[in-house]
């Protein structure tokens, strides 16, 4: 059982390791989220940034294929970050509860 | 657990794809993984529960081609992980992580090794050539992956197991676990005499360690089997 519960407790370490990297890495990609508005026929790029309640657009002028790629990478890698931390999160609550461990 | 296995299946096709699978190899925990799939001997082997798989990437030498691991494993929504004090980088999943290993050419060798056209540094470690000593290519869905020969590896792990710190006396004892339950699936095929030979090659010191370990376990009757 010693064994197996310190196996557990490395788990969680380790999970709360990864938590923090995945969270110091989330904070260095850029916010805002791409939104291309068709009008009259010619698309338009805005950035849009939530502050709070509310969501900021940002003109961004025209875009190349390439900027429009990058800021859509960012989008996805945010995506994956977030889902991770969430995950991660999951694994931190199973881990505390099956070892009977209050959360900092 | 599904979630993981699948991931590393992603990864070991991406890494297809790009060229280099066949020369890494898998060491460590997953062995045991890709040895339950592959021997039909295997099916007592205990079920991985590691969440770190190290590839030996000393072959990738003989790639003339680049490939941008790192960038492959970031797209992949992992994020680099740089042991600023030692040089290597590592990977980091919320289901896996990933390590790259080379053997160390040297008592006490200072620094990663370098692989710039793979975007990686290696961490270097001791007594991992012996596990390039016999490699294998066992089946994995509609992979092929290189391993350490069972007897090679579970001989490795019972080395290993003794040059632990004290600290790790779980993973020690979890080496010591595997090298056991490898042995066995060895007998069970009928290869002691591969397991004899190989201990007949190894160095007087790692023989030692390997004694070492099995008295601890009182698996002596082993040593009577095997030397």
């Amino acid at each position: 059982m010693n064994i197996f519960s310190n196996m557990l407790k490395e788990e969680l370490e380790n999970s709360l390791k990864i938590k923090e990297r995945f969270l110091s890495e989330l904070n260095e990609v850029p916010v805002g989220s791409l939104n291309i508005k068709n009008i009259k026929g010619h698309p338009y790029y805005y950035l849009n940034i939530r502050e709070g309640d509310k969501v900021k657009s940002q003109y961004l002028g025209k875009l190349s294929k390439a900027q429009i790629k990058e800021y859509k990478d960012l989008e996805n890698k945010r995506k994956k970050y977030r889902q991770s931390i969430k995950e991660l999160n999951q694994q931190i609550k199973y881990l505390r509860r099956v070892l009977n461990v209050r959360s900092a | 657990m599904s979630d993981q296995r699948e991931l590393v299946y992603n990864v070991l096709k991406k890494l297809e794809k790009e060229g280099v699978l066949k020369y890494l190899i898998v060491v460590g925990g997953w062995c045991v993984f890709f040895y339950r799939h592959h021997f039909k001997e295997a099916q007592m082997l205990p079920p991985i529960r590691t969440r770190d798989i190290e590839f030996d990437v000393s072959r990738l030498k003989k790639v003339f081609h680049k490939v941008d691991i790192s960038a492959t494993l970031k797209e992949m929504g992992f994020i680099e992980d740089f042991q600023a004090s030692e040089g290597f980088v590592r990977f980091l999943h919320q289901d896996i992580i990933i390590e790259f290993l080379a053997p160390e050419t040297g008592r006490g060798q200072e620094g990663p090794y370098k692989l710039p056209g793979f975007g990686i540094n290696a961490q270097t470690i001791r007594y991992l050539n012996f596990l390039e000593e016999e490699i294998i290519a066992v089946k994995y869905k509609d992979l092929s992956i290189i391993v350490p020969h069972p007897a090679i590896f579970a001989i490795h792990k019972l080395i290993v197991s003794e040059r632990r710190p004290l600290k790790n006396i779980e993973k020690s004892a979890n080496d010591v676990r595997q090298a056991l339950a490898v042995l066995d699936m060895l007998e069970n095929m009928g290869e002691i005499n591969k397991i004899k030979k190989i201990l007949s090659g190894v160095p007087r010191g790692w023989l030692k360690l390997i004694k070492s370990s099995l008295v601890k376990t009182k698996e002596t009757d082993r040593l009577n089997r095997y030397l």
